[in-house]
C-alpha cells in the first residue's frame, strides 16, 4: 500500500511538472505554403542537425496573420506549441508574418538567451536574413537563420567580449612607441623653442618705448560719456547627436548584453523587434 | 676765457669736479668739498681783472672747422675740440673739466638737471652684472673684452606735459552656450561700447640728441624727476654734455605717440567682460601742453666684438642698465641641442607612464 501511493504521487508529481525533455517534433510550420515540401524537409532536416549539436531547439514559423507585433506572435508560437528543450524550454525562432512583412527572432531559456545577443541578432543574423526576404527568398532566409544561428553558437567568445572593449589588434613594438616618441618629439620641440627665444631675449634689453605709462597722473574715465549699447543677439541652435547602446545590438563593438522580455505566457525571452523587409 | 668755465679748489687749485654721492664739488686732490653756492660765491669775490698785452691778433681762440669747434683748456692751454653741440668735455691732456657757458645761455639754458647719484665704478659693477648668467654670451666676449669711453654723460631731454582726452568706440561680443534638453544652443550678444577718458601727462621724456641711440636710451627710464635741481653748471663739472640738436618740434611726434597710445590703453582697459573687443575709433585732444629743457644723468660706453661696437648705458640717478650684448651662434646650437634631447628623454617618459607601458 505504501509502495503504490510513493508510485502515485511521483507520477502526479511528474504530470504537475513542467518537465519537457522531448519538444514538438514540427519544427517547420509554413501557413501560407510559401516553401515546398523537399525545402520543408531539408529544412527540418537542418534544424534537427542544429538541436542535435547545440542541445537547443529550432523553429521556423511562416505567417500571414497581420499581427499587431511579431515578438509577440513568436513567442505565444513557442510557449504554446510545446516547443524548447531541458527545464528551461531552451530554443531560437524565427517568426516571419507576410501579412505586415515583418520577421523576428526570439530565444528562450538562459543559455539560448545568453549565447544570441543583441549584437550577434542585430549584426550578424538580421541583415543577411531580411535581404533575402526582401528579394522573396523565404527557403534562402530559413536556412541562412539556421547557418547563421550555428555559427553565432560555435563563436560564442567572440560574440561575448567585455561591454565597451573594442577588439583589439595585436600592435607591434614599433605601432606601440610611436605616440609615446610622437609626444616626445613634440614636447621637446616646445621645451627647445621657449628656452631658446628666452635666452636670447636675455641679450636684448633695448627698444623704444612706445607708451608713457610710467608718466600717466589722474587718469579718470568720463562715465557720463560713457556706456554700453546692446546691438542685436544671434541664436543658434544644434541638436546634440547622442550615442546608441551598443548592448541593444545598434552596431559598434560586440556586446554580451541580450535584450530580455516577458512573453503573455509569463516566460522570459530574449531578441524580439519586428524587421521589415 | 670768453664762454669757457672751470671750477678750481680753493685749497689747493686742483680741478674739482662734482661728486655725485655727496651732491657737492669735491676736490680730488686735497678731499675738501664745497657746496655749489659756496663755490660760486668764492669765484666771484677772487675775480680780478686780468693783465692786458696788446698783441697782435693772430688768430681767434675759437677756431670752426667745418662741424667742430675748438676751445683752449683754462687749465693748461690745451686744444679742446668738439662738435657745435659739445656742452662740457675733459681736457685731453690735463683732464680738466672744460664747460662751455655759452650753450646754456639765455634759449639754451636748461630747465631742469638731475645730477648724478651714481659713480662711474657703479657703472662697471652694473655692467659686470649685466652679462653674467647670459647663456649664449659669447665666452671669450666676458673674459677679454674692454670697455671704451666710459663716461657720465649728461643728455639732452624735452619733457612733455599735457592734459589729455580720449573718446573711443568699439565693438564687443560676449558668447554664452547652454545645454537644454536634446540641444546645444550658442547665444551671441553685439554691443557698441564707447568710452571717454582723461589724464594728466607729466615729464614724457624725449631725447634731444640725434648722435644717441634712442632705443638704449629709452630703456633707462623712468627717471625720478622730484630730485631734480635747477640749472648750474657746476653739476656739470666733471661729467660730459651735450646741449641739443634736435629742437621740441622735431621730436614732438613722439611724445605724441607715445601719450595716444597710453590714452588708447586706458580705454581699452575699460571694455571688460567681453569675449572679444575690436576698437573701431578713436580721437583725441591735447591742453595745457608744456615743454621743458632737462639735463639727465647716463653712464655712456662702448666695446668692440667681433669688428662690431656694443653700445651700453646705466641711468646715472636710478641705476637701470641697458645695452644689447652679442649671441655666440656655437653655444645656443649646443645648448638648444642638449635642451631638445633631455626634454625628449622626459616628455617620452611622461606618455610612456601615462599610456601605461608596453600594455
Amino acid at each position: 500500500m505504501k509502495k503504490i501511493f510513493i508510485l502515485l504521487l511521483s507520477l502526479l508529481l511528474v504530470g504537475f511538472t513542467s518537465f519537457n525533455v522531448f519538444a514538438n517534433d514540427v519544427k517547420v510550420t509554413d501557413d501560407p505554403d510559401y516553401l515546398s515540401q523537399a525545402e520543408e524537409d531539408e529544412l527540418t532536416r537542418l534544424c534537427n542537425e542544429f538541436i542535435q549539436y547545440t542541445g537547443m531547439d529550432c523553429v521556423i514559423y511562416i505567417a500571414y496573420q497581420n499581427s499587431t507585433d511579431v515578438t509577440n506572435l513568436a513567442d505565444d508560437f513557442y510557449d504554446y506549441n510545446g516547443y524548447g528543450i531541458g527545464t528551461d524550454n531552451e530554443g531560437i525562432i524565427l517568426c516571419i508574418d507576410y501579412g505586415t512583412r515583418e520577421y523576428t527572432i526570439t530565444t528562450c531559456g538562459p543559455k539560448t538567451i545568453d549565447t544570441y545577443t543583441d549584437y550577434a541578432l542585430d549584426n550578424y543574423m538580421y541583415p543577411d536574413i531580411g535581404n533575402c526576404l526582401s528579394n522573396g527568398d523565404t527557403y534562402g532566409a530559413c536556412t541562412k537563420f539556421i547557418e547563421q544561428a550555428l555559427s553565432v553558437y560555435r563563436n560564442y567568445d567572440y560574440f561575448h567580449q567585455p561591454d565597451a572593449q573594442p577588439v583589439v589588434q595585436e600592435q607591434t613594438l614599433l605601432e606601440k612607441l610611436t605616440p609615446v616618441f610622437s609626444f616626445g618629439g613634440i614636447g621637446a620641440a616646445i621645451s627647445t623653442m621657449i628656452s631658446y627665444f628666452t635666452k636670447r631675449g636675455q641679450l636684448r634689453s633695448t627698444g623704444e618705448k612706445q607708451t608713457a605709462r610710467n608718466y600717466v597722473t589722474d587718469a579718470r574715465m568720463n562715465y557720463a560719456r560713457s556706456g554700453d549699447i546692446h546691438l542685436y543677439t544671434n541664436v543658434l541652435r544644434r541638436r546634440i547627436e547622442r550615442n546608441h547602446d551598443n548592448s541593444h545590438g545598434g552596431g559598434g563593438a560586440p556586446s554580451s548584453h541580450s535584450s530580455v522580455h516577458i512573453s503573455s505566457s509569463g516566460v522570459s525571452h530574449g531578441g524580439g523587434g519586428g524587421h521589415k523587409f | 676765457m670768453a664762454g669757457i668755465v672751470s671750477y678750481k679748489c680753493p685749497c689747493c687749485g686742483a680741478d674739482i669736479p662734482y661728486d655725485s654721492s655727496s651732491g657737492q664739488l669735491k676736490c680730488a686732490h686735497c678731499g675738501t668739498a664745497y657746496r655749489i653756492d659756496e663755490l660760486e660765491q668764492y669765484n666771484v669775490e677772487s675775480e680780478i681783472q686780468a693783465d692786458s698785452f696788446n698783441w697782435e691778433d693772430t688768430g681767434s681762440e675759437n677756431v670752426e672747422m667745418s662741424d667742430s669747434v675748438t676751445y683752449v683748456c683754462p687749465s693748461c692751454g690745451g686744444a679742446v675740440v668738439g662738435d657745435r653741440n659739445m656742452a662740457a668735455s675733459s681736457c685731453p691732456y690735463c683732464g680738466n673739466s672744460v664747460i662751455v657757458a655759452e650753450q646754456f645761455e639765455g634759449m639754451l639754458k636748461p630747465d631742469l638737471v638731475l645730477p648724478f647719484k651714481l659713480t662711474k665704478e657703479d657703472a662697471r659693477k652694473a655692467y659686470a652684472e649685466h652679462i653674467k648668467g647670459k647663456t649664449f654670451l659669447p665666452n671669450d666676449f666676458s673674459a677679454n673684452n674692454v670697455i671704451e669711453n666710459l663716461k657720465g654723460l649728461y643728455v639732452p631731454y624735452w619733457l612733455f606735459s599735457c592734459d589729455a582726452e580720449c573718446q573711443g568706440r568699439f565693438r564687443a561680443k560676449r558668447t554664452r552656450t547652454y545645454i537644454t534638453g536634446d540641444y546645444e544652443v550658442r547665444e551671441e550678444s553685439h554691443y557698441l561700447v564707447y568710452r571717454d577718458a582723461r589724464a594728466q601727462f607729466e615729464n614724457v621724456p624725449v631725447d634731444a640728441s640725434s648722435k644717441l641711440d634712442n632705443a638704449l636710451l629709452d630703456a633707462l627710464e623712468p627717471y625720478d624727476y622730484s630730485s631734480g635741481k635747477d640749472f648750474n653748471t657746476a653739476y656739470l663739472s666733471g661729467f660730459f654734455a651735450d646741449k641739443y640738436d634736435q629742437d621740441k618740434d622735431q621730436v614732438i611726434s613722439k611724445a605724441n605717440r607715445r601719450i595716444k597710445n597710453s590714452m588708447a590703453e586706458i580705454l581699452r582697459s575699460s571694455v571688460v567682460g567681453y569675449d572679444s573687443v575690436i576698437s573701431e575709433q578713436t580721437s583725441m585732444q591735447f591742453r595745457n601742453g608744456t615743454n621743458k629743457y632737462a639735463l639727465l644723468p647716463v653712464y655712456i660706453f662702448s666695446t668692440q666684438y667681433n669688428g662690431k661696437l656694443y653700445q651700453f648705458a646705466m641711468n646715472g640717478q636710478t641705476g637701470k642698465f641697458a645695452g644689447d650684448l652679442p649671441m655666440d651662434p656655437k653655444k645656443a646650437t649646443q645648448h638648444s641641442l642638449i635642451v631638445f634631447v633631455v626634454s625628449f628623454i622626459i616628455c617620452s617618459l611622461i606618455a610612456f607612464l601615462a599610456m601605461g607601458g608596453l600594455q
